[in-house]
């Protein structure tokens, strides 16, 4: 049988593992195109966040200072690339694009010049693993859910916690509102300015603390050029996919992993289909989710868009 | 001293040297006290990994025993590959040594507009166009791959190995091919599973598909994934199964998982090219490199199993060595 219990278990085990960095560079996402800015600078933010975390880590052999490390490198990234888009108002496809490439140079000469190629990480169980009492031995979802790192914990926290502030808060209101209508909410005397900035620097958080997750948790401490691997532009779709609300970002993200952890379980448990087909999986879900659920009503309406004032 | 430079960096530096040679500012001007210059190009990192490093390792011990003014390209993508090595051929560079196979079309396309340079791919090449000024020194690897499986099938109690390879590229089937026929030469029971990551570079993936094989039984990995073999080799260390390392004596850097390794002899296969180019017998040959010429080797001792497993792996490759035994 294919598709037995233990099997089962692995896989959805392998793709929550593989959902928590794509979920915290999403929630990051998320806020930012609330806010009208469509980032598509995360999986340069990540790469930063990847590097930093490393540096961190080998700075302090401390795997929660890299986690903290990596978190403010994408926040630094994020500032860098927040006074393009939200201050000098550049084009957002274009900037993004152009800090994807950028990054992956930066990070790859960083990375020669500030890490020790033999460098050891210690244990890294305290950041990589926790078990919760009890739930952790329940079939099947047991060891996909309740036996994860502290991070995805935090992640869920999260979503939770945005998908309340986006709803409910002030704050909330005013990031959609400078998302849905920067004009009218300028009228009212909102800063879009300030509000597009701050959401960029949040996203920068988030996908710095994603990349370090994919350093530290998922990769024992160790970095190297290029190593998102197009989780950025994923985490992006997971967005657009889960129609800009946190819960289902969490669903959608842990569906991404599926089809990402599908890939290779599937080679494992001898699926008769071509590895190549397989491997495509997230991606096709990605162009799925891009040409069907880009254009939504529940979208932010002035997503993508430059806040010009006195422009329409 | 040696003069390092990244794709990126070449692109704009080419560009202002075409600039500025149009404007007649420059000029390819060779002074006789001048140091022959050669010049590698390596498809990742020379700093990262287990394929470029001590390629470019072999390449700088080459240089400085003959006396060359070393250069290089390192993250220098196939496509780009013409591009850089016309602009290479174009400036004087005596030598160039590509080290992949993957750059032979470049060479082959480019050698011929500069017959006074010669052109050295290291890794494999069947055939070299005919041209006195692209040679190669070519690793057999379906030999690689089959005492590469045959030592991880010896090695394995379980008789349940697995192969995390990286793309899914013809060389790579090619050697996870007789990977399998090495595998099955010795334990023809053994059950070997293949998984290509579709990533040289994702350590998280090689990772989780490692400790997925493992938790299905797999006792014996073999990394086959270039920069992500580093997930294989910490899944193996987490959950105390073993990898065969690759290209280089891997043992130091993970000394729970690691059986044994193979050696490719870079420093031979360089020196020969620095000796042979200093001699002017550079002349479109392909030498093979393999167990009957110390092309690559095992790193021994072997470790975490019984001796006697060595042992068959040593009688196997001196057999091979010896035409005793065909991989074919």
């Amino acid at each position: 049988m294919l598709f037995d219990p233990i099997t089962i278990s692995l896989l959805l085990a392998a793709a929550v593992r593989l959902s928590a960095p794509m979920l915290l560079a999403s929630l990051g996402e998320l806020v930012s195109e609330r806010a009208g800015v469509l980032n598509i600078g995360l999986e340069g933010l990540m790469l930063f966040g990847a590097f930093g975390a490393v540096l961190g880590l080998q700075e302090s052999n401390d795997p929660l200072i890299g986690l903290l490390s990596g978190a403010l490198w994408g926040l630094g990234a994020a500032a860098i690339l927040a006074l393009a888009v939200a201050l000098l108002r550049a084009d957002q496809i274009v900037i993004g694009i152009g800090f994807n490439i950028l990054a992956l140079g930066a990070t790859s000469l960083l990375r020669q010049v500030a890490l020790n190629p033999s460098y050891n990480a210690p244990s890294l169980r305290a950041v990589s693993l926790y078990r919760i009492p009890v739930l952790y031995h329940w079939p099947i979802v047991g060891r996909a859910f309740f036996m994860q790192s502290p991070v995805f914990y935090g992640a869920v926290l999260l979503a939770i916690l945005l998908g309340l502030m986006l709803k409910y808060t002030r704050l909330g209101l005013i990031i959609r509102a400078v998302g849905e209508g920067a004009g009218a909410a300028d009228a009212a005397g909102v800063s879009v300015t300030v509000v597009r900035f701050g959401a960029m620097a949040f996203t920068g958080l988030c996908a710095g603390l994603g990349g370090g997750y994919l350093t530290i948790v998922a990769s024992g401490g160790v970095f190297v050029d290029n190593m998102t691997a197009g989780r950025g532009y994923l985490a992006v779709a997971v967005v657009i996919f889960s129609r800009w609300r946190p819960i289902w970002i969490l669903a959608a993200s842990i569906l991404f992993g599926c089809a990402d952890a599908l890939q290779y379980q599937g080679q494992a448990i001898g699926l008769s289909i071509p590895p190549p087909l397989l491997l495509m999986s997230p991606f096709v879900l990605a162009l799925v989710a891009w040409v069907l659920m880009g254009k939504g009503k529940t979208g932010p309406g002035e997503i993508g868009l430059p806040f010009l004032r006195g422009q329409k | 001293m040696t003069y390092s430079i990244d794709r990126r960096r070449f692109v704009g530096m080419a560009l202002g040297t075409a600039v500025l040679s149009g404007a007649g500012f420059g000029s390819a001007r060779a002074f006789a006290a001048d140091p022959t210059e050669v010049a590698g190009l390596f498809t990742g990192s020379v700093t990262q990994g287990n394929w470029d490093p001590p390629g470019y390792a072999a390449f700088t011990a080459m240089a400085k025993k003959y006396n060359f003014k070393p250069s290089y390209v390192d993250n220098a993508t196939y496509e780009a590959a013409p591009a850089i090595l016309r602009q290479m051929a174009a400036r004087g560079v005596k030598m160039i040594i590509c080290h992949s196979s993957g750059y032979s079309a470049a060479v082959e396309e480019v050698a011929k507009e500069y017959p006074n340079t010669q052109f050295v791919i290291y890794s494999y090449a069947s055939d070299t166009a005919g041209l006195k000024n692209y040679s190669a020194w070519s690793v057999n690897w379906d030999q690689y791959g089959f005492v590469t499986g045959a030592a991880a099938a010896v090695s394995s109690k379980a008789k349940h190995i697995a192969i995390i390879a990286g793309e899914e590229i013809p060389s790579a089937k090619r050697a996870v091919e007789f990977t399998i026929k090495g595998a099955k030469s010795v334990t023809p029971d053994i059950k070997v599973e293949t998984i290509y990551t579709g990533s040289f570079t994702d350590i998280a993936k090689a990772k989780e598909i490692a400790t997925g094989v493992i938790a299905r039984g797999v006792d014996v990995l073999i990394p086959s994934a270039d920069l992500a073999d580093v997930g294989t080799q910490q899944a193996a260390e987490d959950n105390q199964a073993f990898t065969i390392g690759s290209y280089m004596d891997q043992s130091k850097d993970y000394p729970d998982a690691v059986v044994t390794s193979t050696v490719l002899n870079f420093n031979k296969a360089y020196d020969q090219m620095g000796q042979f180019f200093t001699e002017g017998k550079l002349n479109g040959t392909i030498y093979t490199m393999d167990l009957s010429n110390d092309g690559w080797t095992m790193a021994t001792p072997f470790r975490h199993v019984d001796a006697s497993v060595q042992a068959r792996i040593v009688d196997l490759m001196s057999k091979i060595a010896k035409n005793q035994i065909s991989v074919e």
